[in-house]
């Protein structure tokens, strides 16, 4: 990220930078629902951003006025630190709208206070917080594991080579959704999966795997290798993950659109991530 | 009864019902507004358009309504009336047992009526219980764990306080206990779809039948692996089943998923009415069917045997139904003689 002092030598004459709405939008862009795993600007989960000079307003809500509270602070505190980080930002206020602890939350975040603090009567501790953030970035991980390895097996890679894959083996192209893989037999290039290996990595990383070149591409979310031979009953507790959040997503996504949008369900919505 | 367009006759239980009132009138504070919008995003968001009614209607539905919509237009034969209190949303509560029993009197032979209660209600929701059973010969109980109730925002299973309650069913012969495990909201100290409370206690109490109702989405991973685990706990369809209609593949690969983890025998259908029709619901899972690709993957298909002990069979074991016997009782009923003539062959 450029630092305040550089972004100023590019706007002589002004004392200060002007945020725009742009400028935070792009700061937010990758906050996740974390239990869906998808961005909340994506997911059109933000009502709007107000700009007022260095103070800047995040307005957010969510399908419906009972989502857990617990998530909701993750969102918020998330979104909270983005902006903190603009350069020449003065304050930096989130708010969420039409949710059941909208008040608790919206108050205890702009003053810095952690989980436990605002909700003192009901929660012991913040580290229960930190636990489920880990859990669903480890669910994140297994469901991109999954639809990553149905990729690689689909196209015509074995079990036995597909274990065998290091990090290094692979070139990914995501502009091109390209990814080359390196086997015994030879560089095999596939389309269409260059961006599902790419949110693959990225997560794995985010959650301590893939550190050296030389890590195995395919291991359980602790790092430890897949025993040879056991894919398919591997594969049948993490298709339950993935299964699962496309199950919250749709179901999340369903309940966003009657409530702010009054659309309803239609049989012919496109089922954009089966495989 | 249900006759397919292939010539089937299938007996159906619909394991999750309400009578519920959440009329303006009625609503308490603004969780009771709350509430009741949720439920009817839900309803939205999920049905087919002519499947959705206006929203007055929705808050509170005529008894008259109800019958007509699951035994009538709905092919239901048995319904269960699974209670919820929501005492600190809505003054006379959103529907208590009760409410419900409003049906049960009206129609003895078409419906179950299950009691509930919960573990922070002390001797007198003992006592409570005691009653229920004594008045209604109630088999089973709705148990909404996340329940607010003053200053607390729920229970789990595994608390010492829900074990004397569970003790007691044990005692009473109240055996199913249907745990409602999808969407809720607090407690907020852990992941609230938790349902980890619901293996501890079954692993305690063997003569108990813990119907994890909503299959525990948001976290069906974790109910596939304790279904798996304890042969006494199965899993309830609803909210799930509604997908059908807008994402059929999910839902088909959500049941592929369930038949291989839990097997035909657990998995029991229910509308959770008024939230979605049984109509609907019935006709698309009758003409469900698992795609090649996850027959082969899961090893698995939604045969119809499999849908008949979903429809119906699997409930009727467990609350102790001859299904011939019970629809000998019912086929002349006024609503069996309505049902009859809305479907007639002209």
């Amino acid at each position: 990220m450029p630092s305040h002092d550089s972004l100023i030598t590019e706007s002589p004459g002004t004392p200060d930078v002007a945020i725009t709405e742009a400028h935070v939008y792009a700061a937010i862009a990758d906050v996740l629902d974390p239990e869906l795993d998808e961005p909340l600007v994506k997911l059109g989960f933000i009502d709007r951003v107000q700009v007022d000079g260095p103070d800047v307003t995040v307005v957010f809500k969510l399908p419906t006025y009972w989502c857990s509270p617990n998530f909701a602070y993750l969102m918020a505190g998330d979104l909270r630190a983005r902006i903190r980080a603009l350069p020449g930002i003065r304050t930096a206020r989130v708010e969420l709208l039409d949710h059941c602890a909208e008040d608790e939350i919206t108050t205890s975040i702009n003053q810095g206070k952690s989980f436990a603090d605002a909700f003192a009567d009901e929660v012991a501790e913040d580290e229960e917080l930190e636990e489920l953030r880990r859990t669903f970035l480890r669910k994140g991980f297994l469901m991109r594991q999954d639809r990553l390895v149905r990729q690689l097996l689909k196209a015509g890679l074995d079990e036995a080579t597909l274990l065998s894959l290091h990090i290094e083996d692979l070139m990914v192209d995501e502009s091109a959704n390209q990814v080359c893989v390196a086997t015994p037999q030879g560089a095999v290039c596939l389309e269409g999966a260059g961006l599902t290996t790419g949110a693959y990595l990225r997560k794995g990383s985010v959650i301590g795997l893939f550190q050296a070149k030389n890590d195995l591409l395919i291991t359980d979310d602790t790092g430890q290798p897949i025993i040879p031979g056991g894919l398919q009953e591997y594969l049948r507790r993490s298709r339950s993950v993935r299964l699962n959040i496309l199950f919250n997503t749709t179901m999340c996504k369903s309940l966003f659109r009657a409530r702010y949008e009054h659309i309803g369900a239609s049989a012919s919505d496109q089922e954009e991530d089966e495989l | 009864m249900y006759r397919s367009p292939d010539g089937e006759e299938v007996f159906v239980i619909d394991c999750h019902t309400h009578l519920w009132d959440a009329s303006p009138a009625n609503q308490r504070n603004k969780w009771g507004r709350g509430w009741i919008d949720c439920f009817y995003a839900y309803t939205t968001g999920l049905s087919p358009a002519e499947y959705v009614w206006p929203l007055e209607e929705y808050e509170k539905y005529s008894p008259d309504r109800m019958a007509h919509d699951l035994f009538v237009k709905g092919y239901v034969d048995i319904g269960i009336l699974q209670s919820t209190y929501l005492k600190e949303f809505y003054f006379n509560g959103f529907n208590t047992i009760e409410q419900n029993s409003v049906m049960k009197r009206a129609y003895p032979d078409r419906f179950i009526l299950n009691g509930r209660w919960d573990a922070r209600d002390g001797e007198s929701g003992l006592e409570e219980l005691r009653r229920m059973k004594g008045e209604w010969d109630i088999k089973g109980v709705k148990l909404y764990t996340a329940e607010w109730i003053g200053n607390s925002k729920g229970y789990k299973l595994s608390d010492p306080d829900a074990y004397t309650y569970m003790e007691e069913c044990a005692k009473l012969g109240i055996t199913n206990l249907h745990v409602h495990k999808g969407p809720t909201v607090y407690p907020l100290n852990r992941d609230a779809f938790d349902v980890h409370d619901v293996d501890d206690a079954a692993t305690h109490f063997p003569e108990l039948t813990f119907i994890i109702e909503h299959i525990g989405l948001p976290r069906l991973e974790d109910f596939c692996w304790i279904a798996t685990q304890e042969s006494n706990v199965l899993g309830g369809l609803s909210v799930a089943m509604p997908f059908m209609h807008p994402r059929p593949r999910y839902f088909a690969e959500i049941m592929a998923n369930l038949l291989f983890w839990v097997g035909p025998d657990k998995i029991l259908f229910g509308s959770d009415y008024a939230l979605w029709e049984p109509k609907w619901l019935i006709e698309k899972f009758w003409a469900l069917e698992l795609p090649d690709d996850l027959k082969a993957e899961y090893g698995v298909d939604l045969t119809k045997e499999t849908k008949r002990k979903i429809l119906g069979l699997n409930a009727a074991r467990l609350y102790g139904i001859d299904p011939a016997e019970h629809l000998n009782k019912i086929s002349k009923d006024t609503l069996a003689q309505q049902a009859e003539k809305m479907y007639a062959v002209s």
